[in-house]
């Protein structure tokens, strides 16, 4: 009787554990199902399916605009959280911190490690144990219109002193100088940082245990955009993200430089095919080095999921084998980098297209990744350059203000 | 020597005569405004209808144009054909009509009742259904998804049309309007016999036309362009209603205005034809002159 | 009527007839309301009082969020844009929709079509009718900078300035609702029988005496109604703001209901956001009662 029942709770574990893993993982990632970058996702995903009957993969797209905020969110409060989904930076840490991020040590193979990036693997990394897949990165830089600047008789401006002459030129000419996000959250973050790191500063150490932002260079840097703003050299408003460069003046040859990233290449060459267009690094202060930002989502294995190694092995399949599908995903889906320089060096031709080359060999080189910090941290930034920007508050008033927020807020940190 | 009526006479045609032109100009000066709101709210309509027929290129253009240079249906085309367009407006529309014509019938129920008859607790219930609109939704999202999960609902039509009836805005305003009531209605009623339940079918209901038919248009554009709680509830491509799938056209790096303006102007439709539909049953006062 | 019969034997089988036709009534539509509404506002005051990021489980800690959200200055600031929004808001749409319903309630050639023109911005999804406004308010090529400017002003940053923002966003505000509580307003003007005006006019009363006489206060439930609801819908205005401006530049437009979004959904702090969201309630559920007394009518 005993030897029944123990084989019928074992059959019902196995059925239960074989139903758990019968049922397919669920990859989310932002967008329809229409667009071009996730019919390739679709194509691995049967591909995968073909050939792994017990590890099915579905996906799910999800709009953009509510993809991290309420749609992740929510369903992570309810337990029904998807297997296989992609982070943000901004996202990185609240996943960590939350268990919910699952380790791939064992995906993180030698060869792979040889192969990725240092700094794509730091950004993944927490104490020594990645937490999720890179898989792209898009360097910000700035695009010029040659033809505009032709018209004041400028140069392509290299120091931010530079910058602002050849933005009076440009004003007086009735051009717009140059566009920059005036809107408050991430993306005006992101494209920020590489001016405060171009003066020497930064918001907080690496290992967020010291607020450093109370400096000459953080002051500088809110007041170069605060001059821009409040001179009137970039626009105060924009009718949608300026990270969606086709509509922006830029786009319609009425603004001669903006700060925007890769991506923006591909829209621009199909949309505005007479729009011609250069691309070089950010300016810097005076004998600066360069500096600019990445940006790129990374892939998550839900460490709660029902079938944690047969999302790994998938997620491995995808970006850490061959070099095929992240190859089609730089090249054929996107307009990106890879963190893995044997991708980089298969796409040698692709890459040495105009613009792509510059990108590549000019301003990859010199490109940080995007920070991962908690969003309170974000907030505060973002309130010391937006009352900057809109309030003309001194550089060193805002970055004074803010350093005390940071130095409160990362006390409370453990 | 003149009638008293002939020496008053020019006094009154002059009278007359002002009145008249007073009248004139008080008619042109409400034409006038009419047109010049009807331009303030026509505006981004037409706007938007002629964004559905630029190509991507031209909407982006800064500055934007008024008129699109070609007019060509491909937008339309292209909607229809990528995604199931039909699909989800069937979806918004089985739901936002389902929602109306169940919750107009209960909230007219439980309006009259709060408004006409007498029973203990009446005011606090009252209050305490307004009460319920009081609170963001963003708080009550995910309290109501997990709601959703455990009853199974999730990605089904249940999840979006349930949730939906009960509606304290519904109650209030039918409440507002069955206070209006005369009391000589239900008097006679009453004298006549009917139960209070009689009273609401064969009286009351008939009367509110106007602010049924009012009701119903809100409730249906309310429910037809929800967006954060399909989004949530949904996954199904086959769940899908109209305004997630517009929202679906804003991507990471690149937003498709044109089939924005496309899909809007598509949306757009079904509420503005019920509104001149029901707009009838909106200017029909109530005579109540015979009941006097 | 004898007033010494005690209460019980005055239940008449008609006024328990009438009881439990009420309490009938109101079944189906409360029973929906606390399952699917009571329900969720009372786990999210749950919520309220534990530590929850939505990743990992909740932290019971009391009335922390309470006290924690009484020093925040970021808290109050949002209060006091979302009054300021609601003062100016509030009264503009009660007289702007009420000179709609009553210019449109003629009787002349044409009215239906203005109704239905004047409906139109209720219509519109938010996405478009903000993109379009965000053009009108451009600084450089918008039409409200060109027309100014036919007057002689220079041109303003509406979105962009920290003192044009919020104005800008009530002036989008109200040409979004207008229509809508017109169109309220218009089914509480049909209510009143013709018949009063004609008697005013054998009077001799004029249409502005015959206004407010006789239209405003019959309106008045109608009236209450409307302010009771546009009230509770500014104090919780979210969606044109985000989309607009995201509650920028530099916090100028951010309402309360914005950052407590932002707390629930991008800080993942989903007990304090709840927390302020009752606050919040504590704050329009005292307004409201207040204009219940002012307005009492015979209930």
């Amino acid at each position: 009787m005993k030897r029944a029942f123990t084989a019928a709770l074992a059959f019902g574990v196995l059925a239960w554990a074989s139903s758990a893993l019968a049922q397919p993982l669920q990859f989310w990632k932002f967008g329809t199902a229409e667009e071009t970058a996730n019919i390739v996702l679709q194509s691995w995903i049967d591909e995968w399916n073909a050939s792994n009957p017990d590890t099915q993969v579905e996906a799910r797209f999800i709009p953009w605009a509510d993809y991290t905020g309420p749609t992740l969110t929510t369903a992570f409060a309810a337990g029904t959280g998807p297997d296989i989904f992609w982070v943000s930076p901004g996202l990185f840490m609240q996943y960590v911190s939350n268990g919910i991020a699952a380790d791939l040590s064992d995906v993180f193979t030698p060869e792979l490690r040889a192969d990725l990036l240092p700094a794509a693997v730091e950004a993944v990394t927490v104490d020594g144990v990645p937490y999720s897949m890179p898989f792209e990165q898009e360097p910000v830089a700035l695009f010029y219109n040659p033809e505009l600047l032709a018209q004041v008789g400028a140069d392509v401006p290299k120091t931010w002193e530079e910058l602002l002459e050849t933005a009076e030129l440009l004003q007086a000419a009735d051009i717009i100088p140059i566009v920059i996000e005036p809107a408050p959250g991430f993306y005006q973050n992101f494209t920020w940082y590489p001016f405060l790191w171009q003066a020497g500063a930064d918001v907080a150490d690496p290992d967020l245990t010291e607020a450093t932002f109370d400096s000459p260079g953080a002051a500088a840097a809110l007041d170069l955009w605060r001059t821009l703003i409040q001179e009137g050299y970039a626009p105060r408003t924009a009718p949608e993200g300026t990270n969606n460069v086709t509509s922006t003046p830029f786009a319609s040859g009425q603004a001669a430089m903006q700060v925007v990233g890769m991506w923006a290449i591909a829209p621009l060459q199909s949309d505005f095919p007479e729009l011609e267009f250069g691309v070089t690094h950010l300016p810097a202060p005076a004998g600066r080095d360069f500096v600019t930002v990445y940006g790129g989502w990374t892939q998550m294995v839900n460490a709660r999921s029902a079938n944690v190694e047969g999302a790994k092995r998938f997620t491995e399949w995808m970006w850490a084998q061959d070099v095929e599908r992240p190859l089609e995903w730089v090249t054929e889906a996107n307009t990106k980098f890879s963190p893995r320089t044997s991708v980089t060096a298969a796409g040698a031709e692709f890459y040495g297209q105009p613009h792509l080359r510059d990108f590549r060999d000019d301003i990859l080189p010199t490109a940080r990744a995007e920070p991962r910090y908690p969003s309170e941290m974000v907030l505060i930034v973002s309130e010391a350059l937006q009352a900057s920007m809109f309030r003309n508050t001194p550089g060193a008033q805002a970055a004074a203000a803010a350093q005390r927020e940071l130095a409160n807020y990362i006390r409370t940190l453990d | 020597m003149q009638h008293a009526f002939d020496i008053r006479r020019p006094s009154r045609v002059r009278a007359r005569r002002r009145r008249s032109t007073a009248k004139v100009l008080g008619t042109i000066g409400v034409y006038a405004l009419c047109i010049v709101i009807a331009l303030i709210t026509l505006v981004p309509l037409l706007w938007m209808i002629s964004g559905s027929f630029k190509t991507a290129a031209e909407i982006s253009q800064y500055p934007p144009t008024f008129f699109p240079s070609t007019i060509s249906l491909d937008n339309y085309v292209e909607v229809f054909t990528t995604v199931p367009f039909l699909r989800f407006i069937f979806n918004s529309f089985f739901v936002a009509s389902t929602v109306t014509i169940v919750a107009l019938l209960l909230h007219a129920m439980a309006a009259y009742a709060l408004a006409r008859l007498r029973f203990p607790g009446r005011n606090i219930m009252f209050y305490a259904i307004i009460a319920t609109l009081m609170i963001p939704f963003s708080i009550t999202l995910i309290p109501s998804f997990i709601l959703i999960r455990s009853l199974g609902w999730f990605d089904t039509y249940w999840a979006l049309i349930i949730p939906a009836i009960p509606n304290a805005f519904g109650i209030f305003l039918l409440r507002q309007f069955y206070l209006g009531l005369p009391d000589e209605l239900e008097d006679a009623a009453r004298i006549d016999g009917d139960t209070p339940a009689g009273i609401f079918w064969h009286i009351a209901l008939p009367l509110s036309q106007p602010i049924l038919a009012t009701l119903a248009v809100f409730f249906f554009l309310a429910n037809w362009n929800n967006y954060l709680w399909p989004l949530i509830v949904t996954q199904s491509p086959e769940m899908r209603v109209i305004q997630v799938a517009i929202a679906s056209f804003a991507g990471e790096h690149t937003t498709a205005w044109h089939l924005i303006m496309t899909g809007s102007t598509l949306a757009a439709l079904p509420g503005l034809l019920l509104y001149l539909f029901l707009q009838r049953y909106l200017i029909e006062g109530v005579k109540l002159s015979g009941l006097k | 009527m004898s007033t010494n019969a005690p209460r019980r034997q005055r239940l008449s089988s008609r006024n328990l007839r009438e009881r439990i036709t009420g309490y009938g009534f109101l079944f189906p539509d409360v029973l929906g309301l606390l399952v699917f509404v009571v329900g969720p506002i009372g786990f999210a005051f749950y919520i309220s009082l534990h530590s929850w990021t939505a990743l990992s489980p909740m932290r019971w800690i009391g009335f922390a969020n309470y006290t924690r959200l009484w020093s925040d200055v970021r808290f109050w600031d949002s209060l006091q844009i979302t009054a300021l929004y609601t003062i100016i808001y509030v009264p503009l749409l009660l007289a702007i929709s009420l000179g709609l319903a009553v210019l449109v309630n003629q009787r002349l050639p044409f009215m239906p079509v203005f109704r239905a023109i004047f409906f139109v911005p209720v219509v519109l999804s938010l996405v478009v009718s903000s993109l379009m406004w965000r053009y009108i308010f451009d600084e450089r090529i918008g039409l409200l900078n060109y027309l100014i400017g036919l007057l002689g002003i220079p041109p303003q940053s509406w979105l962009g300035s920290v003192e044009l923002a919020l104005p800008s966003i009530i002036v989008v505000s109200l040409w979004i609702q207008m229509g809508y509580f017109m169109t309220i307003f218009l089914a509480g003007l049909q209510d009143i029988p013709r018949e009063y005006y004609e008697a005013a006019m054998i009077d001799g009363a004029s249409s502005s005496t015959a206004f407010l006489r006789i239209t405003l206060p019959l309106l008045k439930p109608t009236t209450l109604f409307v302010l009771v609801i546009s009230l509770i819908n500014s104090f919780q205005v979210f969606d044109q703001v985000w989309v607009m401006t995201r509650g920028g530049p530099a916090s100028a437009t951010r309402v309360t209901v914005i950052y407590i979004y932002q707390q629930a959904f991008q800080h993942l702090n989903l007990g304090y956001a709840s927390a302020m969201a009752f606050a919040l309630f504590v704050i329009i559920l005292v307004v409201s009662l207040i204009q219940f007394r002012l307005f009492r009518t015979r209930a």
